[in-house]
């Protein structure tokens, strides 16, 4: 029986995981790096731009949805995400709004589209039926706007209209 | 002023902090009932402080996360949003998240042509519907504010129009749709 290849991914913090190479090619980002390289050898590829926290997420992503390929999000969502996504997304998508993030970086960054497109989803669920204050208190923007500015953006918006 | 050893105060301090709060809860723990009687307004000031130092550690911790949202990120983040939402919420919640909406659909009627031609909407639009006619063209040929657009309906085209529209500056438009009736809500 022939040993599954496997990839061993180095944090930002320097923790190592190793992966099975058909699972970690759902990264765009990964898979070009293999493909430079010997097939012989275990691969280490340094991902310094992700912390252990967030990789670990991008690889538990990786080895379920390898198996079982995500279904595509509808753009613009009607609803909530929860209504169009499966059980096992819903419960990957239980962490907090900081490590949310981290994953949209890591996804951007790995190259991973249906990850990607899963976390903004989900950003973009958060946002939907908030006015901007609450968005901004959300997610700890400051008003970069001055009084006038935001004035002058409520009148143009009574310029236009939805088509 | 910005102190160049902020973070090193502010670590020892909350250090020191943390240490005198663990005590705290020991001794209230001992402390007679009379105490928080008779001291009400302290409590209450004390609570309030904590309470205040609370939500600026929250702001900034969100914050540090959220700076990272890029525009490239949130245009991502966008495409799952509706016309609405994008023009009315995140149009307003500060200068990057508007900048990188580029995918808004708008009508605009012709009274109000200029007044959008001269705004910073008009930089976000994809697909613009436009109920104008003649003269009108005129304006959007001098617009240089179009980049982003990428289709344009029309309910009628005149030869002067498509005069105009040949000067008209859309490096991105793919799409010009001449159609029967427009529905502009």
């Amino acid at each position: 029986m022939s040993e599954t290849k496997q990839v061993e991914l180095t944090s930002k913090d320097k923790v190592s995981f190793k992966v099975d190479r058909d699972v970690i090619l759902m990264s765009g980002l990964v898979k070009d790096m293999l493909e430079e390289g010997d097939e012989d050898e275990t691969p280490i590829i340094p991902i310094p731009n992700v912390d252990s926290k967030p990789l670990q997420k991008v690889i538990e992503y990786c080895q379920y949805h390898h198996k079982e390929p995500a279904q595509e999000i509808e753009k613009p969502l009607k609803g909530k995400i929860e209504d169009v996504i499966c059980d096992w997304d819903k419960k990957f998508l239980e962490i907090d709004q900081s490590l949310l993030i981290e994953l949209i970086m890591a996804a951007n960054y790995l190259n991973i589209k249906d990850l990607l497109d899963l976390t903004c989803a989900k950003v973009a669920s958060m946002i939907k039926g908030k006015s901007p204050e609450q968005i901004r208190e959300m997610f700890g923007i400051e008003n970069d706007f001055t009084p006038e500015e935001e004035a002058k953006i409520r009148e143009e918006n009574k310029w236009c209209e939805e088509a | 002023m910005y102190d160049e050893n902020i973070e090193t105060v502010l670590y020892n301090e909350m250090t020191t902090v943390n240490s005198q709060l663990i005590s705290l809860v020991n001794k209230v723990k001992l402390a007679d009932s009379c105490y928080f009687m008779y001291n009400n307004g302290m409590i209450d000031e004390f609570i309030g402080n904590i309470h205040e130092f609370l939500k600026q550690l929250d702001f900034n911790r969100k914050k540090a996360s959220s700076d990272r949202l890029n525009s490239d990120v949130l245009s991502h983040i966008y495409q799952f949003l509706d016309n609405t939402t994008l023009q009315e919420c995140c149009c307003l919640v500060s200068k990057l998240w508007r900048q990188s909406v580029d995918g808004l659909q708008v009508g605009v009627r012709g009274e109000n042509l200029d007044n959008f031609l001269n705004g910073s909407l008009v930089k976000n639009v994809a697909k613009l519907t436009l109920i104008i006619s003649g003269d009108a063209f005129k304006s959007l040929a001098n617009c240089r504010s179009l980049d982003k657009m990428k289709s344009l309906d029309l309910l009628s085209l005149s030869n002067v129009a498509v005069e105009h529209l040949t000067k008209c500056h859309t490096p991105n438009l793919t799409e010009l749709n001449l159609v029967d009736t427009i529905r502009i809500y």
